[in-house]
């Protein structure tokens, strides 16, 4: 590799400036400003449809598969690893309207397509973070979406709670927002 | 004991639902009534109102966005029905059947918002009576919706 090569190199690996946040300081950020989305339509033409409607509460988690250690000069070192991120929506009511939702139960429970269960292509938008017309989004091809029942008590509504586990290949970018329709679109990064 | 303070809906929210609750009460097939009130009964006159209970309050968030809200409100019949229990037994009856008809017969409350459930919370009872021999009778009721 000769010096011109290494400068190339170098100036690859050089991170993308952090983005800041597009709401106002001094305020807390609104839930509802990250929203997961799973593709109803196909790969080349992607359909993006909320999940969780109807759902209060529900966080990613992140596993770093923490590793903490004491050498024997005294020190204590932690290991990560890449996260796994999961999340759960419970109770996640059935709605006709809420294409998602369909699409999952069509899966599992018509199809019992255990394989394309861990196979979805989600996207996860950050509304809040990069501008407030192109925020940061993330999209990851191959999730795993797992309902874990189906049901509810009587003279209320059926539920299908749902796991997902985030996984295949994370890329970043930005998404955007219909201003007419609200459909959501995705750009990578270049 | 650590019960949350409820949060109000926006006034704006909360006078549109208005306006559709009256349109929707005075849809009752059987209505006594030419037309039912908004928080108005008139004296020596069967006459029939909507009125709120408490203010419309925001009951759960969605991360999604929207919300689910309450909206608790009652009607009250005047009656003047002098000795007639049997005028106080159809007053009670005719409200009962509105509640019965409620249940089934959701209101429309506009674009992106919608009923959840609307049931009466009581059956209807005396409420009141007046020197001039009026009376009004009550049934109370509770609704959900959403808006999404």
């Amino acid at each position: 590799m000769d010096d011109e090569e290494i400068i190339e190199e170098t100036e690859d690996e050089e991170e993308v400036a952090d983005l800041t946040f597009n709401t106002t300081a001094g305020n807390t950020v609104e839930r509802e400003l990250m929203i997961a989305y799973l593709n109803t339509g196909t790969s080349q033409s992607p359909t993006w449809s909320p999940i969780g409607k109807r759902v209060e509460d529900s966080s990613i988690e992140l596993d770093w598969s923490e590793e903490t250690k004491n050498d024997i000069l005294g020190q204590t070192y932690t290991n990560f690893k890449k996260p796994t991120l999961t999340q759960t929506f419970d109770p996640c009511e059935l709605d006709g309207g809420d294409t998602a939702q369909v699409k999952i139960w069509n899966m599992a429970i018509k199809d019992r397509d255990y394989a394309g269960l861990t196979n979805l292509d989600m996207l996860i938008v950050h509304f809040y973070a990069g501008t407030a017309a192109t925020p940061f989004a993330e999209r990851y091809s191959a999730c795993a979406v797992r309902p874990t029942g189906l049901g509810g008590e009587g003279g209320g509504a059926m539920t299908m709670p749902i796991e997902v586990t985030y996984g295949g290949t994370r890329t970043v970018g930005t998404a955007s927002k219909d201003s007419t329709t609200g459909a959501i679109s995705f750009s990578a990064a270049t | 004991m650590n019960e949350q303070p409820k949060v109000l809906t926006a006034a704006e929210e909360e006078a549109s639902i208005s306006r559709s609750m009256m349109k929707w009460i005075n849809t009752y097939p059987d209505l006594p009534v030419n037309i039912a009130n908004y928080e108005q009964l008139k004296a020596d006159v069967s006459s029939m109102a909507l009125s709120t209970i408490q203010a419309a309050a925001v009951v759960k968030r969605f991360i999604t966005g929207g919300h689910q809200g309450e909206y608790q409100f009652k009607i009250v019949y005047r009656i003047k029905p002098g000795n007639s229990n049997d005028a106080r037994l159809q007053a009670d009856e005719l409200l009962n059947a509105i509640g019965d008809w409620a249940a089934n017969n959701y209101p429309t409350l506009g674009d992106n918002i919608t009923v959840r459930k609307l049931e009466a919370t009581t059956r209807s009872s005396l409420f009141a009576i007046y020197e001039n021999g009026d009376e009004d009778h009550q049934i109370l009721f509770r609704m959900l919706y959403e808006v999404i």
